[in-house]
């Protein structure tokens, strides 16, 4: 750990030097990630307006639930799955694998450091998007620091379930359909598209046991204070769990998809 | 009309050769369906959530979303099957030096540009909006007259084509941002918010929907002419859209075009 906390470092300082650079695309894409939720508010506060408080939901709840929904989305974006086809089908993976660091520490570094121009970026959308439905939620400092622990853990399981998707494409450079079929489930089960409450009991029991609510629904609601003090450390060792079943799942399956690997190179 | 009608059949070669070869790789086929399905199944669910605690979503009732998703899903298979893997392709030759080829041909530029490749498999989005669509218009038979239905067929024409001048535009930038790929994620993103009707949404969005990225009234003008609540000024707004649309994209592909001054070595 000790050997790979100056990579770390250096990953992200130069993933924050790059996206300083082309900072003009870097708030295109914070833009391009903030339509989806602004149109689940929408419409979520307009089905509350009609039909009042949804299991604890109202329109306060809603607005305040969607607002720190942009600001998790921005935390936990990772390395798009459907990239490995890419990197793997051109042989191009084959220079990663020449240095002496495994593209897995190398690439959770330079996302992690890329977020801390996103989180920058995000900031005006975040206050345009305030002032305009005015949430109704203020955080105390416990909970901004405990918000700030869940979603970096959030981060890191994403990263390593959408890491683990992407290794399909060591054995087939058809992985697409899987990969949908992943997001839609990851849509559906971790508050993205709708706070889990709003959701059947049954739904809401699978989702428990899945990884999607840690990374998206959990940390937004310790932000917006919808969790009790039980709630909050039963779900951070959710999320220390699947960290470390995500982890060992790649080590595993990383060391059997290199094996598959082939390539010439000029 | 002698250089249109060249043009066309040369889309049309194109199209026939992309189809050929698609064709071969017929898997394909069985995973476009299972993605075509996970995105459908993923709309309804989204519309039954709504259902679940109310009766109506800003006036429009269920059967009525149904046919604004029937919509957004024909459009999106329009868009993947005719439009976005030119866009692409366009993209990368900008990047990669290479569009001086395409640029050198005796057809017109953007015709060429716009109708080489075919996303074949991507027709199974179009028939499954479709049969969404016949859903829909089942259930609203009662409200649906004659003029409804040509007024439905013109704005879904509308819809096509404005679809289309938005990615034309879009991608005619990368004549000078290299990077483009962040834009597209703007373009989805906002081709999702039609998968709801506009009119629900703030005025400024609305606005933006319409006027500054007209994909949202691209869908929602055609669904509300078979849900008995379109207006003239809605329709002649949907026209007067594409007309500058198709006119503006068109005029600043030209200058792209003049002011490309080719990457190859």
């Amino acid at each position: 750990m000790r050997r790979l906390l100056p990579i770390y470092m250096v990953e992200a300082r130069a993933a924050v030097q790059r996206q300083a650079q082309y900072r003009g695309a870097a708030f295109i894409s914070v833009l391009g990630f903030l339509i989806e939720p602004i149109v689940y508010l929408i419409v979520w506060r307009t089905v509350a307006e009609q039909a009042g408080p949804i299991n604890g939901y109202g329109v306060d709840q809603f607005t305040s639930y969607y607002i720190v929904w942009t600001l998790v989305r921005v935390f936990n974006l990772a390395l798009a799955p459907g990239a490995w086809d890419w990197w793997v089908r051109t042989g191009r993976i084959a220079n990663d694998l020449l240095h002496p660091v495994n593209p897995y520490h190398r690439q959770l570094a330079s996302m992690a450091g890329a977020k801390v121009v996103w989180i920058t970026l995000w900031i005006p959308v975040a206050v345009f998007l305030t002032i305009l439905f005015r949430p109704d939620f203020s955080p105390n400092l416990l909970e901004g620091s405990v918000f700030l622990i869940t979603a970096w853990a959030g981060y890191v399981i994403r990263f390593n379930v959408l890491w683990l998707l992407g290794l399909v494409s060591f054995w087939t450079t058809r992985a697409q359909a899987l990969i949908e079929v992943v997001i839609a489930m990851e849509l559906l089960l971790s508050g993205r598209l709708v706070p889990m409450a709003v959701m059947p009991s049954w739904v809401q029991t699978v989702s428990g046991w899945l990884p999607f609510k840690w990374t998206f629904q959990f940390p937004i609601e310790v932000l917006i204070g919808q969790l009790t003090t039980g709630e909050i450390w039963r779900g951070m060792a959710m999320q220390a769990l699947w960290m470390g079943l995500s982890g060992l799942a790649i080590v595993a399956v990383w060391r059997n998809a290199i094996r598959k690997f082939t390539a010439v190179g000029t | 009309m002698n250089r249109l009608t060249h043009s066309i059949k040369v889309a049309l070669v194109h199209w026939k050769l992309g189809a050929e070869y698609e064709v071969q790789y017929r898997m394909n086929f069985v995973l476009q369906i299972v993605q075509s399905a996970v995105r459908l199944a993923t709309g309804i669910i989204a519309i039954q959530l709504v259902f679940g605690f109310t009766t109506q979503l800003g006036g429009w009732t269920e059967p009525e979303l149904y046919a604004v998703l029937g919509i957004h899903v024909l459009l999106g298979g329009i868009m993947a099957t005719f439009i976005l893997p030119n866009m692409f392709s366009f993209m990368y030759e900008v990047r990669e030096g290479e569009l001086d080829f395409a640029l050198m041909r005796p057809v017109d530029s953007q015709m060429f540009i716009s109708t080489r490749q075919l996303g074949f498999w991507s027709v199974v989005d179009i028939i499954v909006g479709i049969v969404v669509l016949g859903w829909a218009f089942a259930e609203l038979a009662e409200t649906i007259g004659p003029v409804d239905l040509v007024l439905f067929g013109i704005g879904l024409i509308c819809g096509a084509l404005i679809l289309y001048s938005v990615w034309m535009a879009f991608t005619t930038t990368a004549f000078w941002l290299i990077d483009t790929d962040d834009m597209a994620t703007i373009i989805t993103g906002l081709y999702d918010a039609g998968r709801w009707p506009i009119r629900i949404y703030p005025l400024w969005l609305q606005g933006a929907l319409t006027a500054v990225v007209p994909l949202g009234v691209a869908i929602t003008v055609p669904a509300e002419a078979i849900t008995d609540r379109l207006t003239p000024t809605a329709m002649g707004t949907l026209i007067l859209v594409t007309v500058v649309a198709v006119t503006a994209s068109r005029a600043y592909w030209q200058y792209g075009v003049r002011n490309y001054s080719g990457a190859s070595a």
